[in-house]
């Protein structure tokens, strides 16, 4: 299956990216994985993915930031094109715009490089002076990018003008006067509002909007013992997919009392990365096992896992995600290339669909027990007494109450 | 002529309830009974079985394979064994090759251990300790006191240490071993069991050679990483004038230690067996070194246990 084109792309700690398939063969979900990156000197732990992401609107080219290195992936040749080493430490953000690549770095900067000079040349783009862990450019506005690190709470910044614009204020302390610990591990925006999710390693899950004059979250959830370790927007309004260190992968939800609401089981390992492509009741996810799982959204089942040999750490989907739906029990073979996009948790039901199930209900046969029948005599009651007496029947009548005895 | 009136009144009365006869008592055999029959039946079977064997000799058939829980272990797709595709041998190699172990296996240095305990040690733990500490070539033993295992592993990375064992007890019993490997991890969390220390004629036999290491049923890739931990706690190059072997064997996910002095009969090798022994079961493999609080795990069986272990035929080593 090696001709199907890959709709997803999973990276690994020693460098190896590869393309899954998914498709929808009568009904049931298939995985076919290949490996992409396979030279061995581009395997090693120097390599570890930690972050992916398209480089354009075309989704042909992924730029990978790895542990010591820049690297372009070519989806239409399969190969990689260009490749920069880091100037320190690692990557913890990538993202491309007008011809340059801008690299978060975990020792607190944000850098680019160009793509069409031959020799590359990093420039600092912005300074932090703290540590950050995760990197993340927003989907409404491209110029604002969010930071967050141990002990460096959520920033956004603008890339035009180098200011903060949003900076985050920790909740306040707790009974004995502590400030609560801050470790923001993964953040995750909101794809049509300007919002901001976060988690942190402590167990906290948070959401900003910096819409707000308000400097503290607007929503904070706590849960003990748990590090979590990535975050994303699921496909519902108001709820988010938070990953944990101990393999745990909770349903988090804005409203009512108890945040977390639900819980997708069958992880050994850390989760490292989830995607919830939109328009799709599905939840793909990494981790640390080695394993690659499909949930449902909504029903929470496990739909699939796939063993794929290296522990995973980052997920990227093509957009848009479309799931190929192949049914080789039907004749019809035009029909069942055709892809089908499904709306929020419905398939899309055809026209033709509502027209074969019109001329069955036709054909079925009338049945006639005795709720009909009771359905008449009321309304047969209703009807004026004048009708009723010509029937013969006294309606008006009511029906005689049995009367207990007094027990004596 | 009594007794013949009271036959007729007896019948009459029969007549009275309608002519309906009562059940026929069904007797309890009596327990010698049912065992004869049980006797009888399992002797049969025997007898059935060997009729069986002797026609399959006869006919010079080879034999069945025994259904076990291992035989008949769940099929798992992280068993190595059963890897096809050289595409992904290569890449399974190559992770092999880039782990945190790889630079033992290289023979790039040689372990240091380090051994410690919980805070206040009961004499059976430190007596299991003193006695691994001889096992181990190169171990060193520390009382812990009051420090926190991070701060130990971060003296022991000054002071070149490779890997930390520390042991844990409850109920006046050892009953964990966490095997830290330094300076980048993993961490791993064993359940202690079953531990016997050597007795004194045992230890008067033991000499300081490094001993050869044998790790047997490590099949899944998992288990190859915890093969390759209890492995590299030992010096890579054996000497085999001591003659010592130290076995991990994995039956059913229980990692069995055992530790033997061997010798060359006419034909075959005596055993003769040195202690300590233990059982380990492997709870947790932690990325890095140990941070119970923040730290990501590989592989985790806590609480989840019941979720992961549905089938007795399921085994993660």
């Amino acid at each position: 299956m090696s001709s199907l084109p890959n709709n997803l792309f999973v990276g690994s700690t020693i460098g190896s990216l590869k393309g899954i398939n998914v498709k929808r063969e009568n009904g049931v979900l298939k995985v076919a994985a290949k490996n992409l990156i396979r030279d061995k000197a581009n395997l090693s732990s120097q390599h570890e993915i930690k972050t992916m992401n398209w480089s354009d609107e075309h989704r042909d080219e992924i730029l990978i930031g790895s542990k010591s290195s820049v690297q372009s992936f070519s989806t239409i040749n399969n190969a990689l094109c260009n490749s920069f080493a880091l100037p320190e430490n690692e990557c913890c953000g990538i993202f491309k715009s007008d011809e340059k690549i801008f690299v978060g770095i975990t020792s607190g900067s944000l850098q680019s490089v160009s793509t069409s000079k031959n020799e590359p040349e990093w420039t600092v783009e912005l300074k932090m002076n703290q540590c950050i862990e995760r990197l993340r450019r927003c989907y409404v506005k491209t110029n604002i990018v969010a930071t967050g690190g141990k002990n460096n709470d959520l920033k956004l910044w603008d890339l035009n003008t180098k200011q903060i614009t949003f900076n985050a204020k920790n909740v306040k302390p707790d009974e004995l006067q502590l400030q609560i610990p801050l470790w923001i591990s993964d953040i995750a925006f909101c794809q049509q509002t300007e919002s901001v999710s976060t988690c942190s390693r402590h167990g906290y899950v948070r959401l900003y909007d910096p819409l707000l004059p308000q400097r503290r979250p607007v929503f904070n959830a706590h849960q003990d013992d748990q590090v979590f370790t990535c975050i994303t927007c699921a496909p519902a309004e108001n709820q988010f997919l938070v990953g944990s260190g101990t393999g745990d992968l909770f349903l988090v939800d804005v409203r009512g009392k108890n945040p977390f609401v639900g819980k997708y089981k069958s992880f050994t390992g850390a989760v490292k990365e989830i995607i919830c492509p939109p328009r799709q009741s599905l939840v793909f996810s990494v981790s640390l096992d080695r394993h690659f799982r499909i949930h449902d959204f909504s029903t929470r089942k496990l739909l699939l896992k796939e063993y794929l040999h290296t522990r995973l750490t980052t997920i990227l989907p093509r957009e848009p995600f479309v799931v190929e739906e192949i049914e080789t029990v039907e004749s019809e073979a035009e029909e069942s290339t055709e892809p089908c996009i499904m709306s929020d948790h419905q398939t899309v039901i055809k026209e033709e669909d509502v027209k074969v199930t019109d001329n069955l209900f036709d054909k079925m046969e009338k049945i006639d027990d005795g709720s009909a029948r009771k359905s008449s005599l009321r309304l047969k009651k209703k009807l004026p007494e004048t009708d009723a007496s010509e029937d013969g029947i006294e309606t008006s009548q009511k029906p005689k109450r049995i009367k207990w005895k007094k027990n004596v | 002529m009594g007794d013949s009136l009271k036959a007729i009144k007896k019948t009459e009365a029969r007549r009275s309830l309608g002519d309906t006869l009562l059940p026929a008592i069904d007797r309890k055999k009596t327990k010698h009974a049912l065992r004869q029959e049980n006797m009888k039946r399992l002797k049969q079977k025997d007898k059935d079985k060997k009729a069986r064997r002797k026609s399959r000799r006869d006919e010079g058939a080879p034999a069945l394979i025994p259904k076990t829980i291992e035989s008949l272990r769940e099929s798992d797709s992280t068993i190595l064994n059963n890897v096809v595709d050289e595409d992904v041998i290569e890449e399974i190699n190559c992770d092999l090759d880039e782990d945190e172990f790889s630079s033992y296996f290289r023979k790039e240095y040689e372990p240091r251990v380090l051994i410690t305990f919980s805070e206040k040690p009961i004499k059976p733990s430190r007596r299991f300790a003193a006695q691994l500490c001889k096992i181990i070539p190169n171990c060193s033993r520390i009382g812990r006191k009051n420090t926190s295992i991070k701060s130990i592993v971060a003296d022991a990375i000054k002071k070149r240490f490779t890997d930390v064992i520390v042991i844990n007890e409850d109920r006046f019993e050892p009953n964990g071993l966490l095997l830290i490997h330094l300076p980048e991890g993993p961490t791993a969390y064993f359940r202690l069991s079953n531990v016997q220390t050597a007795n004194k004629k045992q230890m008067k036999e033991l000499t300081s050679h490094q001993p050869e290491v044998i790790l047997n049923n490590f099949n899944t890739r998992l288990g190859q990483t915890v093969g390759r931990m209890l492995g590299s706690v030992f010096h890579y190059q054996p000497e085999f004038k001591g003659r010592r072997v130290i076995t991990f064997h994995n039956q059913r996910d229980y990692i069995f230690f055992r530790h033997h002095r061997y010798k060359f009969l006419k034909g075959k090798a005596a055993l003769r067996e040195m202690g300590p022994r233990f059982t380990l079961k492997l709870q947790s493999v932690q990325r890095g070194t140990f941070d119970s609080k923040c730290g990501e795990y590989d592989w985790t069986i806590f609480g989840k246990r019941h979720e992961m272990e549905t089938t007795r035929r399921r085994f993660f080593l």
